[in-house]
């Protein structure tokens, strides 16, 4: 019975989405291996091997000025990134959504009017100065890139999931459930946040690829991965210098952000299509 | 002379035929009115005229309009023709008006269009069209938003934006049906005026025979996108020799609701009750207002009986409501089910609340469009002190959905595969599932088509009977009212101006509002039902 229903599952996504979700899976099992083995040691450098054009079959994506394997370090940077976008991304969901509930169920009360001026406040400056005064404050280094930029998800989340659940409050239903003696939590929970989540899954996709390029402007102030940490973001600041003479050292971390970010939307658009019942049938 | 004229019009959208080889003629200063059920494709045959059909879509046959044939015409030679020779209403007019430009602008915008004509101009021409609607110019003058006015006098002003280039054929779609019985009689009297005096013709999209009754000389009457009757609108009515013009007339006489298990015994007892909201004024949040809402009202429903609350939109309706449900805060007086008290601040016991259940107007919204039918329907257990055993839950949920005349099967759907009719008996199974005493119905029957009324009505009296329950009715329409309620209240601005007997107080109006209300409610000739009482009996 329960295989019959896994099935039918399956069936009911979009093919598009498990194209991303392959795609995803691939990059996180790449990832986790990079924490036991990589092909060479990205610490160790080797001069004479310096910038070895892509297709080599001892380095397969080249190696860059100090002779360090790409393909090593673009292994090692999924590991940062994807730490760094996921992390920020779950704590900017955690905190905001909540809060944008509790400002949208209270809606004109004082409490709506400080949880969203309080959201104003950490809007008003810029996200990347903030990101940097943070780091500049606590030191520059992985948790804090990933404190810097989450918080700064945290006055998104807050604000899209106000604004989507203050149409839902208006519908019939949820008088039906008050009527119910459904409390404000309940209520939330069970009709609000299911009707929400398509917005709120497009949005953590967004967040999350908006994440990977703030780890990235981070570190290319010296804020986010301290060498010789690889990370994405770091290896396209450093390859700069040499793309008329060494394009691949910034088309290989170009790429993989492109690839991450995409396949993690498409994912997103999936899941989003599956959640909605209406889109669910026609996708079937 | 012929104005109009649709010669074997078809219309397929994917492949799906929509409107199946439509004949019609509409003459010079003649009202034509179509007649039919929602999804009957009336919509689709004004879209068809003006060209203005959704993708994918293939049209077939003639459409010729002063001898011209709109068909394989390109948009640009319609756009001469829309909004110049040929003009729209439509039927909400809070989301038909642009909320960001001034009525006199929006009214200008097809002349400045259409006729070379200095903005200035414009805008004397559009307040001269504000005088022909029938809107004071000292009052409303052209430089009003669209919020700063009444639902009637949107309608107006959109009308307004319809005939300020004189068209030869106005297209008015459900023009009504959004709007209070007074404004409705307004409106329709508004339109008669102008096909008298601009000899314009009129094809009036409704489901409503009442309005045909009213306006249409002629009638068309469409069932899935054929027409099955057509003619000069007595001839056809009077007739009725066609057996789905008898069967729609016959259906639009409200069902009686006969409950035969009242007593005197009071349940709800509503006392004095009073209820302001306070309104802030802009961005300042010192300057409020207080607008009062509920101004002592009091009433009871005896155990058994069918309760009509009657009044225009804004009269407090569905303030009193949300109040018998306990979820507003009381001012003053006292809301008692048998005699526990209802109210927000004194924390209702949850046993006392389960005894009340609504059912709502629109049955698009009063479901999570997330939750499977049992879910839906099982919400109230929430209510109820001790945990159901699951066992008990499921038949429970099983024994509602078949008395609401749905399947078994029903229960694992999602509320976007039923039809309006089918929601609605999805609604009242989740409002009779922890069998309560009191159910309000919040205009639930005015959404519905009139075949799928009569049928609501008949449920609503088996599961009075099975369950003894109350129903307060809560509608705009005097017809139904007089119908389905022993006895009614007349609500005015938060006032109750009459209560008692529907039957006395509806016959005998003694208050002049009451009168207004009734005397403004469109209705069908004596005479056409005459034949059918005729053919019944034969």
């Amino acid at each position: 019975m329960k295989n019959i229903s896994l099935t039918k599952k399956i069936k009911q996504f979009p093919y598009i989405f498990w194209f991303g979700l392959i795609i995803t899976i691939f990059i996180f099992f790449v990832s986790f291996i990079s924490i036991i083995w990589t092909p060479y040691d990205i610490t160790v450098l080797n001069i004479q091997d310096k910038l070895i054009p892509p297709g080599n079959t001892l380095h397969l994506l080249g190696t860059d000025h100090f002779g360090r394997d790409i393909a090593s370090m673009i292994m090692l940077g999924a590991k940062t990134s994807l730490l760094v976008a996921f992390t920020a991304t779950f704590l900017g969901i955690v905190l905001g959504v909540p809060l944008g509930l509790v400002a949208a169920s209270r809606a004109g009360d004082p409490l709506d009017d400080i949880i969203m001026r309080g959201n104003d406040l950490i809007f008003a400056f810029p996200a990347l100065v903030i990101a940097i005064l943070i780091t500049a404050i606590l030191g520059p280094s992985i948790t804090n890139a990933i404190i810097a930029i989450g918080i700064f998800n945290i006055p998104v989340f807050a604000r899209i999931t106000r604004g989507a659940a203050l149409s839902v409050f208006t519908l019939d239903f949820i008088l039906a459930a008050r009527v119910c003696g459904k409390n404000h939590i309940q209520i939330c929970i069970e009709h609000v946040l299911p009707n929400i989540m398509s917005i709120l899954i497009v949005q953590s996709t967004i967040q999350f690829s908006l994440g990977i390029l703030a780890e990235s402007g981070l570190s290319y102030v010296g804020l986010g991965t301290q060498p010789p940490m690889a990370s994405w973001g770091r290896m396209l600041a450093d390859s700069q210098t040499m793309i008329s003479f060494a394009p691949h050292l910034a088309l290989a971390p170009g790429i993989s952000i492109i690839v991450t970010v995409l396949a993690i939307n498409i994912m997103g658009d999936g899941l989003r299509d599956y959640l909605d019942p209406k889109l669910r049938k026609k996708s079937a | 002379m012929t104005l109009l004229k649709l010669k074997n019009l078809s219309l397929t959208i994917q492949d799906k035929p929509i409107l199946k080889s439509i004949n019609l003629e509409i003459k010079n200063g003649e009202v034509y009115g179509l007649l039919g059920e929602s999804g009957c494709g009336k919509s689709m045959t004004a879209a068809a005229i003006t060209q203005l059909l959704p993708k994918f879509s293939k049209l077939g046959g003639k459409v010729s309009f002063d001898n011209n044939n709109f068909i394989g015409k390109s948009d640009l030679e319609m756009c001469k023709i829309r909004g110049n020779q040929i003009a729209m209403i439509f039927q909400e007019p809070m989301t038909a008006l642009n909320p960001l430009q001034t009525i006199g602008n929006q009214i200008a915008e097809s002349l400045l269009i259409h006729k070379k004509c200095s903005p200035a101009k414009a805008i004397k021409k559009a307040g001269e069209a504000l005088g022909r609607v029938g809107l004071d110019a000292t009052k409303i003058s052209p430089n009003l938003y669209p919020h700063q006015l009444s639902g009637g006098q949107r309608q107006r002003v959109m009308i307004a934006m319809a005939i300020i280039l004189r068209p030869k054929l106005l297209i008015a779609d459900e023009p009504t049906t959004a709007l209070d019985v007074k404004t409705q009689s307004e409106i329709l009297n508004l339109l008669q005026d102008l096909v008298t005096k601009d000899k314009v013709s009129l094809l009036l999209i409704t489901h409503d025979i009442a309005v045909i009754a009213k306006l249409a000389t002629k009638v068309a009457i469409m069932k899935d996108g054929e027409l099955l009757d057509s003619g000069s609108t007595s001839t056809v009515f009077e007739r009725l020799s066609h057996p789905y013009t008898r069967q729609i007339l016959s259906d639009s006489i409200p069902q009686k609701l006969n409950l035969s298990l009242i007593n005197t015994k009071k349940l709800l007892e509503v006392k004095s009750v009073s209820k302001t909201y306070q309104r802030k004024f802009g961005v300042n949040i010192f300057n409020k207002f207080n607008l009062p809402i509920l101004k002592n009202i009091s009433f009871s429903i005896n155990d058994g009986e069918c309760l009509g609350l009657v009044g225009e939109s804004g009269c407090g309706k569905s303030t009193l409501a949300r109040s018998i449900l306990g979820l507003e805060t009381l001012e003053s007086g006292s809301i008692t089910l048998s005699g526990f008290p209802i109210s927000l601040n004194q924390k209702t016991k949850r046993n006392v609340r389960s005894r009340i259940q609504i059912v709502f107007q629109d049955p698009f919204s009063s479901f999570n469009p997330r939750h499977q039918i049992a879910k839906i329907i099982s919400e109230p257990f929430n209510l109820l002190d001790k945990k159901l055993d699951k066992k008990i839950k499921t038949n429970l949920l099983l024994e509602t959905i078949l008395n609401v005349g749905l399947t078994k099967d029903d229960l694992i759907k999602y509320p976007h595969q039923f039809s309006g009719g089918q929601r609605q008996r999805i609604a009242l199974a989740r409002a009779i599932i922890i069998k309560p005493k009191l159910i309000i119905l919040d205009e639930a029957l005015s959404a519905l088509d009139v075949s799928l009324r009569n049928n609501m009505i008949l449920l609503l009296q088996k599961l009075s009977l099975n369950y003894k329950l109350s129903y307060l009715f809560i509608s705009h329409d005097i017809h139904l009212v007089k119908a389905i309620t022993n006895r009614v209240l007349i609500m005015q601005e938060g006032t109750i101006v009459e209560f008692g007997k529907t039957q006395e107080i509806l016959n005998g109006p003694k208050h002049p509002y009451t009168r207004s209300l009734i005397d403004s409610t469109p209705s069908i000739p004596e005479s056409w039902f005459k034949r059918l009482e005729d053919q019944n009996i034969a």
